[in-house]
């Protein structure tokens, strides 16, 4: 009887200890899973944040460095010669207000503008883009 | 021995509920796990889906920009692009087009006339479209496009 007591708590024990092992497994698993879904989602954001950066950037050069120009060529809104853009989550054009994801163009040096994306985290992708120099209108 | 008996039945039954919440714990990381799986994956094919063609595209339409060289129409009921180079004094066409669910490119020389079928198919795509407007050459693939503003300025239709 005593054999059959003492072999039950040492299964006991053992079935403890494989499920602490196990917690401490799937603990440092599911910070790996979310390491990876962010990296993911970072990626993918980086993706389409370069794709509009360079579209914006080559707007501003077909325009000659016009801020106008280039808000009509990508129908975005302009306010006191900052240029604004708005995206949904797929990265459809959305209102600027209600965007999950702007992009800002402002001037900076004559013919030049810095083009930035970002989302309610932060900037995702910057790039500074310049019209051609004999072109330049203001 | 009545009562060692039961504390016997409940130690069993927990040892039981134990081992039920380990399988539970286990599959269900193991479902988070493909599930995360899954969602990379996706995430990394829409980029490849969206990107590649379309940084193909742009890289090709870069690397012929010269005067004239440029030109979005259509061929034969497709809308394509056509990129005109000139090796050794001869003249040849580039062009880029959809056909099939799929992005061709047809490189003959510029007077011999092709339909849409001899051309090599490059990479699958849902769909391609061009357009020239202001200067700017938009390349739509998918839901997902690009401008393109030749710095040679002239594109013809």
């Amino acid at each position: 009887m005593k054999e059959n007591r003492q072999s039950g708590s040492l299964m006991l024990i053992e079935l403890l200890l494989a499920i602490m092992f196990f917690a401490v497994c799937a603990a440092i698993c599911l910070q790996i899973f979310v390491t990876a879904r962010n990296a993911g989602e970072r990626s993918s954001q980086l993706n389409n944040a370069v794709i509009q950066a360079q579209n914006a950037a080559e707007c501003w050069k077909a325009s000659g460095g016009s801020m106008t120009e280039t808000a009509a060529l990508l129908d975005a809104e302009l306010t006191d010669s900052v240029l604004s853009l708005g995206f949904d989550e797929g990265w459809q054009p959305a209102e600027t207000q209600s965007a999950t994801f702007r992009l800002t163009m402002t001037p900076a040096a004559i013919g030049e503008a810095d083009i930035s994306v970002a989302s309610a985290h932060g900037e995702i992708f910057s790039i500074t883009a310049a019209a051609p120099y004999e072109e330049v209108t203001q | 021995m009545s009562g060692t008996k039961q504390r016997g039945g409940i130690s069993l039954v927990f040892q039981l509920l134990l081992c039920c919440i380990f399988v539970f714990c286990l599959l269900s990381v193991l479902l988070t796990g493909t599930e995360v799986y899954k969602s990379v994956s996706s995430l990394s094919q829409d980029g490849y889906d969206g990107r590649t063609c379309l940084a193909y595209i742009e890289a090709k339409l870069r690397s012929a920009d010269g005067a004239g060289s440029l030109r979005v129409g259509d061929f034969d009921g497709h809308s394509a692009v056509f990129i005109t180079e000139v090796y050794d004094d001869t003249e040849y066409t580039t062009t880029i087009y959809y056909y099939e669910d799929q992005v061709y490119e047809l490189f003959t020389l510029s007077d011999v006339e092709l339909g849409p079928e001899a051309g090599e198919p490059i990479i699958e795509a849902e769909s391609l479209s061009f357009s020239h407007e202001n200067g700017v050459i938009t390349v739509t693939c998918g839901d997902k496009n690009i401008f393109y503003s030749p710095r040679s300025r002239e594109v013809s239709e």
